[in-house]
């Protein structure tokens, strides 16, 4: 049962916690906080931002749905979630929309104003591959090149600071590395039970030595090195943060991969007032090709349940702890269900934007569902770049957006 | 014919990218020998017998038949980790490390996951496809693989039907398999997906099944092509493309050299070559004996994955998967985010920066520990002398003989002040920290 470690051994494993300690107890914080006082003046009013990528393609008719369409009832067939059981939003101006039933716990907190529910978004001429069309979300260029992220390029042009950006998990998404700067991360997952050496402070002292590039070294070897360095400063201070907190136990049996484990962190890293602007997380797959209903059902079950546990922590607005989470994927899905009970890769879909600051309500516009794309996909209605926009503006506090995102977007006004 | 020496750091950089790394005593031997010996000994290895690793005990895996359960889901976490750990074991004992890497390197360009396939067997089965027609055709490698079990469930075709077809495969064989984003229109997947409806798995004997009845067998438009296709002629049509030739070029030059797309000069100097025969031992040849491939560009153009990371360790520290128990170093991986027989999704993994977090960083710290915690390291625990001296046995131990001042002064100074504090020489410690160099991460 590799999966059950309880939940402090969980969190100390993964912030190389072992190592954290070491620094916190034998080297003391002093260095670290002036990191930290001096990035403090970064920390913005709303925010932080909380990037929660679904990858696959998550099914946006199905999520936040037409449930009074008879052209979505024929679409979907067996898919179709009866009127009965949505859980009503209201009309958007297309028609009577509701959320999937598995989406109760943000069914309250839209009642409570705290939900935006942004329609129809996607960029023009779709691409149907997972690949090139993360791709274009991640780098927020249309040609779907590998390229630095959209966050990494802010993070170049704001300095230095490890702490800035945090995703949770060992892998970076691509949005967050840039040119010359990359966010940091803390693993999502370990099932091993290493004595780490890092609790003596002869070692941590030497790994700082070894990981501290030097002038002239080779890119990809200095890269390495940089990596364990950011290491050293993040991990002590996220270890401080963390031991601070009592964290409710986790659920017996849960992945410490999963959402829910993922905001947890987000959620001790925010309250204990890490200088963090952005936080990433994600999860999949929703690529529901197959036998969709059950799976999806149980996705957003999960995905309701980690967003509402991760905002009883912030009831309502405060300085640097009105985090905004604002959850994509790469796609929607068919409006045709197919033959396998599952739908395929398409395009326009739905974005949420969740915190205790957001504006509730409907943005952006439901796509037609009489005039579709030659392949039978919705036309989308708001470019994605104008949530990012939102988020660069409102959240990171950039008066321009446009060396971000290669041109000026208007935002859109959910805080 | 006469041997001429070859530079034992090219021998070094040949072993780490056709294999997992030559201990330093397989060092000596080999830069005895010239490289033409050198690439054709590891290529004669992609047909040859491998009784090291043959030995390695398979694990019993259950199969579909043998389980009498319908439907897929894990069949057995155990089962899952003991597959893990036989691969490793493999790829660390192993007679033929070109081909154990190339089995690697193909798991990384056709990504199956576990975690939708559910059947560790049919993981298994889909390894033992890369490890025997990896080397040849790379024609018959795709057909065998569309095919394969692992794969039918992994991308729908197995939930595919006449009158709604599934495009999971048939975009996945263009995008990612055989010729990349920008050959092939949406249409296209459209038209392929129709040709391999009625590719089914058979419940009972967990083998491949036709199923005429929800086949399409109507006239397809592909790719410029008009005709009844069947799922093999897509296959024969899609790797015998000029865009498949540039494309599985890029990706092999990407894993054994540096990162490339398929436009790279570079991949034009293989392009005539391998459309003759789409033979893939062929390619390996020239690409060994390709300039190019030790140029600096090269030689600074990758760092390990962390499976070649940690079987690369493994050799150099004398150890086997044997002391870890099932799991063990499955988890250490999966800190770290690459755990055989799960790559996150279609696209596989990445390379060089996408293993280069803060977050693999504690893994590897972890990784390194473990493995330096089991070594028999008693060898430098006996040194005698100054703890310079031992720093450096530590290293040369390795293969690091000529690291930076940078890190070879951090080792040192750990083992000085561990010195003073013990009186001991904590070899475990010195090694731990040997093996996190930077430059033991690049490949």
């Amino acid at each position: 049962m590799p999966l059950t470690l309880d939940r402090r051994q969980f969190l100390t494993g993964v912030l190389g916690g072992g190592v954290a300690t070491g620094l916190v107890r034998f080297t003391g914080l002093s260095s670290l906080l002036s990191i930290a006082e001096a990035s403090a003046s970064t920390v913005p009013r709303n925010g932080p931002f909380v990037l929660c990528t679904l990858y696959g393609g998550n099914d946006g008719l199905n999520t936040v749905i037409p449930y009074e369409s008879g052209i979505y009832r024929d679409w979907r067939q067996s898919l179709a979630i009866p009127g009965d059981q949505v859980l009503p939003l209201g009309d958007d101006g297309s028609g009577q929309l509701g959320f999937h039933p598995s989406l109760a716990g943000l069914h309250s907190l839209w009642k409570e104003g705290k939900v935006a529910v942004i329609s129809g978004v996607e960029y023009p001429h779709p691409n149907f591959s997972h690949f090139a069309s993360q791709t274009i979300w991640q780098t927020a260029r249309l040609s779907a090149d590998p390229d630095a992220g959209w966050l990494g390029r802010w993070l170049d042009a704001t300095g230095t600071d490890p702490f800035r950006a945090l995703s949770v998990g060992p892998t970076l998404p691509p949005a967050l590395v840039g040119y010359n700067q990359q966010a940091s991360s803390v693993v999502d997952s370990t099932q091993a039970n290493a004595q780490l050496p890092g609790q003596n402070p002869a070692f941590t002292g030497a790994y700082k030595q070894l990981m501290k590039s030097f002038p002239g070294e080779p890119a990809l070897q200095a890269g390495q090195a940089n990596s364990g360095g950011n290491l050293m400063l993040i991990g002590t201070k996220a270890a401080d943060a963390l031991s601070h907190e009592q964290p409710p136990a986790a659920p017996a049996g849960s992945d410490p991969g999963d959402i829910g484990t993922q905001l947890d962190i987000v959620a001790e890293l925010i309250s204990y007032g890490l200088p963090t602007s952005v936080y990433s997380v994600s999860w999949s797959s929703f690529d529901t090709h197959s036998n969709q209903a059950n799976t999806h059902a149980e996705m957003l079950a999960s995905l309701d349940a980690a967003v509402t546990g991760f905002m009883t922590a912030f009831p309502k607005a405060a300085p640097g702890k009105s985090p905004v989470i604002v959850i994509c994927s790469e796609f929607g899905r068919t409006p045709k269900m197919n033959a396998s009970l599952g739908t395929d890769h398409s395009s326009a879909s739905v974005v949420l934007a969740v915190g205790p600051a957001v504006k509730g309500g409907f943005y952006g516009a439901t796509p037609s569902f009489t005039k579709l794309d030659p392949y039978g996909n919705l036309i989308f209605t708001t470019d994605f770049r104008r949530v990012y926009a939102t988020v660069l503006e409102q959240i990171l506090g950039m008066g321009s957006v446009s060396s971000v995102l290669d041109g000026p977007f208007r935002p859109i006004d959910f805080l | 014919m006469l041997s001429v020496a070859t530079n034992p750091a090219l021998v070094a950089h040949l072993y780490r990218r056709a294999g997992f790394g030559a201990t330093p005593a397989e060092l000596d031997d080999l830069s005895r020998k010239s490289w033409t010996e050198l690439v054709d000994g590891l290529l004669a290895g992609l047909t040859g017998p491998d009784p090291a690793g043959d030995a390695v005990p398979l694990p019993h895996l259950t199969t579909l038949p043998e389980s009498n359960v319908p439907g897929y889901y894990y069949n057995s976490w155990e089962e899952y980790s003991n597959l893990v750990n036989w691969w490793l074991g493999r790829m660390v004992v192993t007679d033929t490390p070109l081909r154990e890497k190339l089995t690697l390197l193909l798991h990384c360009q056709f990504p199956t996951s576990i975690t939708k396939v559910g059947w560790a067997y049919m993981m298994y089965a889909q390894n033992h496809i890369f490890r025997t027609l990896g080397a040849g055709n790379f024609e018959t490698l795709v057909q065998a693989l569309a095919k394969d079990p692992a794969m039918l469930i992994w991308l729908d075709t197995d939930t595919s039907h006449r009158d709604a077809p599934n495009q999971n495969f048939a975009r996945e064989l263009m995008e990612r398999f055989t010729m990349g984003i920008g050959n092939y229109s949406q249409e296209d997947v459209i038209q392929g997906a129709r040709a391999f409806t009625g590719w089914e798995l058979d419940t009972v004997s967990g083998g491949f099944f036709f199923n005429s009845y929800d086949h399409d067998n109507g006239v397809k438009h592909f790719l410029g092509r008009t005709g009844r296709f069947m799922g093999e002629d897509i296959v024969h049509i899609v790797t015998n493309e000029p865009a498949s030739h540039r494309w599985v070029i890029s990706r092999l030059w990407t894993w054994l050299a540096y990162p490339v797309t398929p436009s790279d000069p570079i991949v034009q100097d293989f392009v005539h070559g391998y459309a003759k025969d789409l033979n893939v031992t062929n390619l390996l040849d020239a690409m060994f004996n390709h300039p190019a491939f030790v140029s600096p560009q090269s030689m600074l153009g990758l760092v390990k994955q962390p499976i070649e990371l940690l079987v690369g360790a493994l050799r150099v520290l004398g150890l086997t998967t044997a002391p870890f128990s099932p799991g063990t170093l499955q988890g250490l991986l999966g800190a770290i985010g690459q755990v055989p027989f799960a790559p996150p999704s279609v696209g596989g993994w990445g390379w060089n920066e996408y293993w280069q977090s803060t977050g693999a960083a504690a893994g590897y710290m972890q990784l390194a520990s473990s493995l330096a915690g089991v070594a028999n390291l008693t060898a430098l625990e006996n040194a005698d002398g100054h703890p310079a001296d031992q720093v450096t046995a530590a290293l040369s131990l390795i293969g690091l003989p000529d690291v930076s001042d940078r890190s070879r002064s951090a080792v040192t100074s750990l083992a000085l002040s561990l010195r003073q504090s013990s009186g001991a020489w904590p070899a475990q410690q010195i090694v731990t920290l040997a093996l996190l160099s930077p430059e033991f991460a690049m490949n």
